[in-house]
């Protein structure tokens, strides 16, 4: 051992915490090193001086009567058992993650159910509206728009021409489940 | 009631165990706090909070280390948690190159106490790292492995830190006040 390698262990051998080997080895060095033999004393002085400095300052520090009666107070609660606390941190880990898009999609549905007639009862809706009883037919009509081309040659040029035609459906669903009677889509002349 | 009784005690939340708990080592973990963070004050409500995340967190000691090291473990995370929420204090050069005036400590004190309350002074101006190594080891008195494992460090960090911590105090610390005795630190100067 040289002089390098026991001040790299120089706090373990002042503190006694080095292995048999290393301690013989750290000995068998020290006999013939004055310099590293200083550098024990010192730091055994620095120990000793710190120690009892920082005892010294902090000795006449003790737990005060409200403190611990406040700790004593605080720990008869009674804490959960261990599997009520795995469960509470099941929940905080990942069920309360889970419940956030849960409820973003339970909006969502509803929004959508709002949005669109087909998700409607239009039996309650017409009965609520009415006053009365349901009703034994309801009445859909449905009206949408198409584009429609129309060619014609002028001379030697074919002309093409854009416009939109409106073609309307209607229905009427019985209540006891007869088939619709959809009649031949009406067609309206182009705008 | 011996260690494992107790630990066993504090898991069927018996009262009389956290009594135990409290007078055994609530003065001692008070003081370490207080050199940890330099403030009584704020030590107390450590202290509490210490035994308060004990309490909770009980039936996951596994009886790997005492009591005592278990429970400053918890003190020195909240001790650090303290510091994080704290305004951060700002440690510049002209500071450390200030040393601790033996005056400013008041009259009426004896040379002993003086040199203690400097020390004290002084290590609370001294990093949260350097200031944590240097109470575990020399007024913890834990060898250098623990303060490696209780930190989550190298030995070899640790080693360093305390190198550098103590250098640091030297600093801070007036000629007739330094922990070596003013021939020890000329012939450190010396060499």
């Amino acid at each position: 051992m040289n002089c390098r390698s026991f001040q790299n262990e120089l706090y373990e051998y002042v503190e006694g915490s080095l292995s048999a080997d290393a301690q013989a080895a750290a000995e068998r060095h020290l006999a013939g090193c004055s310099a590293c033999r200083h550098a024990v004393r010192q730091e055994q002085v620095l120990a000793q001086a710190v120690s009892s400095r920082l005892r010294l300052h902090a000795k006449t520090l003790a737990l005060r009567p409200e403190i611990r009666n406040r700790i004593l107070a605080a720990g008869q609660v009674k804490t959960p058992p261990p599997v009520l606390e795995t469960l509470r941190g099941l929940w905080d880990r990942f069920f309360r993650l889970a419940a956030i898009p849960a409820c973003l999609m339970v909006i969502v549905a509803l929004l959508l159910a709002g949005h669109f007639p087909v998700l409607r009862t239009g039996g309650t809706k017409t009965a609520s509206l009415m006053g009365s009883a349901q009703p034994d037919t309801v009445s859909m009509q449905v009206s949408y728009r198409v584009p429609a081309y129309q060619f014609h040659r002028e001379g030697a040029q074919v002309i093409d021409s854009l416009s939109e035609e409106t073609i309307a459906v209607s229905g009427v669903f019985y209540a006891d489940g007869k088939r619709p009677a959809i009649p031949n889509p009406e067609r309206k002349k182009p705008l | 009631m011996n260690e494992n009784q107790l630990v066993t005690a504090l898991k069927h939340q018996v009262p009389a165990a956290l009594q135990e708990l409290v007078d055994t080592y609530g003065d001692r973990l008070l003081r370490s706090a207080f050199s940890l963070c330099g403030d009584e004050a704020e030590a107390e409500d450590i202290v509490q909070d210490t035994f308060l995340e004990a309490i909770r967190s009980i039936h996951r000691f596994q009886g790997r280390s005492t009591i005592h090291t278990w429970l400053h473990a918890i003190m020195l995370n909240l001790v650090r948690r303290h510091h994080r929420g704290r305004k951060r204090m700002v440690y510049n050069d002209a500071l450390m190159d200030r040393e601790v005036s033996p005056s400013e400590e008041g009259p009426g004190r004896s040379d002993a106490e003086m040199a203690a309350a400097a020390l004290a002074e002084a290590l609370r101006r001294l990093s949260e790292a350097h200031r944590e190594v240097i109470v575990l080891h020399y007024y913890e008195e834990m060898k250098i492995h623990e303060i490696a494992s209780q930190l989550g460090l190298s030995k070899g960090t640790v080693k360093s830190r305390l190198h550098y911590a103590i250098g640091d105090l030297q600093k801070l610390l007036p000629g007739e006040l330094n922990l070596f005795g003013v021939g020890d630190t000329e012939e450190m100067q010396k060499q």
